[in-house]
């Protein structure tokens, strides 16, 4: 699974979904929850993206802030979940 | 990022808890509704839970759960209703939210009744979803325009004209709520200092025609409507043969009243001459619009349609009942509820 390819679909998802990424525009370290990209609905719809197009498991331990804080951390998040899927 | 959640103690944790409503919840929550929300409720104080950060030693959230009683086939039972839920910003990424409202919910299920309800949110029904907590059912706002003042001014915009045509408008609208005072019998009148004892009479008699409603005591009345420092409320009442029948309870903010509660006998005279008297002091006091919160299935929607009101946005109720009361075994069944604004939290 490709970093850069992982971040983007994330981004573009987030820009896609949420108003106020989509009108600030979001960068790869831009704080999603400080800022008020996201909301527990908002990372409700997101984990349902990333265990639908990913094909991983979010346990509600996961669902911590330092996993989606950022798209850098989310990705990171979204590698490590498939790496021990596949190993 | 660590954290852990820990049941509060009201009296310690008293400063932390207002201080947190405050900064994440709402400005206005202050001591003095602390005291008469958490501690004064007839039916026993609240309980909180209280997520802090380990490392940072900060407070992350809380979450409350304040005891109702309710007449469950006519039978009293304690449940629970959730509120006063917040997170801080840089948390709201679900989890600490989850392990928070699970500890409530564990919390209070650890008594003999376990049920407990909740009008969330859309953000808090995310966390519902999650913790495997459906939307039951919804609350409906109907509501009634009372003047067309507002209306006019953004269509017509020479005053003079704007005036004129508000004040056929708003005759023409009064006029379609033309009801006797006394239709049928019926005394309507302004309760003039606190409930008293006629208001449990009343619950004791017709509770029970509710399936699950509210238990309405004086005492409960008084509390939560009448001492309420927030939002006070004024209490309608129709009186049948010298007998409370019905009753409204009512505030005004703004332009915008509101019939906070209504309860009473299954009659539409009765009915109607009081939600008639309602909306005809809130108008005479300047409100624009009047409106009623009430369950989708509420008995008394239609009648309220019938009386002009129309249903505008509709909001989720979820209902936690792990281990239902006997007499009530699908307490998940909406139809069975007759749930109002006042229900709420505060």
């Amino acid at each position: 699974m490709q970093t850069s390819t992982v971040g983007e679909q994330i981004t573009d998802f987030i820009v896609a979904r949420f108003p106020l990424a989509r009108k600030r525009g979001v960068k790869r370290d831009d704080q999603l929850l400080e800022n008020g990209i996201l909301d527990s609905l908002g990372v409700l719809e997101l984990v349902t993206y990333l265990e639908e197009t990913f094909e991983i498991a979010v346990a509600d331990e996961d669902l911590m802030p330092e996993n989606f804080q950022t798209i850098e951390r989310l990705t990171a998040f979204v590698q490590e979940k498939a790496e021990n899927k596949a190993a | 990022m660590s954290f852990f959640v820990r049941q509060a103690d009201l009296e310690t944790d008293r400063d932390l808890i207002v201080e947190t409503l405050r900064r994440y919840l709402n400005s206005s929550y202050d001591n003095t509704r602390f005291e008469w929300c958490y501690e004064k409720n007839p039916y026993g104080r609240a309980r909180t839970w209280i997520a802090e950060d380990a490392e940072l030693h900060t407070t992350v959230g809380i979450a409350s759960a304040f005891p109702r009683m309710f007449a469950v086939m006519g039978e009293v039972q304690l449940m629970w209703v959730l509120g006063d839920f917040c997170v801080s910003d840089q948390y709201r990424s679900l989890g600490p939210a989850l392990q928070l409202q699970r500890a409530c919910l564990t919390g209070i299920g650890s008594g003999k009744t376990t049920v407990s309800y909740d009008f969330p949110s859309l953000s808090m029904t995310a966390i519902y979803k999650r913790l495997g907590i459906p939307v039951v059912g919804q609350m409906v706002r109907l509501a009634k325009p009372l003047r067309v003042n507002r209306q006019v001014k953004k269509v017509v915009k020479i005053p003079v004209v704007a005036k004129g045509v508000s004040t056929v408008g708003n005759a023409l609208l009064a006029l379609r709520d033309h009801w006797p005072r006394s239709f049928g019998g019926t005394q309507i009148s302004f309760l003039d200092g606190q409930c008293g004892t006629e208001f449990t009479v009343l619950a004791e008699q017709i509770s029970s025609q509710y399936g699950i409603c509210g238990w309405r005591s004086a005492t409960y009345l008084n509390w939560r409507y009448l001492n309420n420092p927030l939002y006070p409320c004024q209490i309608m009442t129709a009186h049948v043969g010298g007998t409370l029948a019905a009753y409204v309870v009512m505030n005004q903010i703004g332009e915008d009243g509101l019939l906070v509660d209504i309860f009473g006998v299954k009659n539409r005279v009765v009915l109607r001459s009081l939600v008639n008297a309602a909306v005809t002091s809130l108008r005479q006091r300047g409100a624009s619009t009047v409106s009623v919160i009430l369950c989708d299935s509420h008995p008394w929607v239609s009648l309220f349609q019938g009386f002009g009101f129309q249903a505008r946005e509709y909001r989720p109720i979820v209902i936690h009942a792990p281990s239902a009361p006997a007499l009530c075994p699908n307490m998940k069944d909406w139809t069975m509820w007759f749930l109002t604004y006042g229900d709420r939290d505060s």
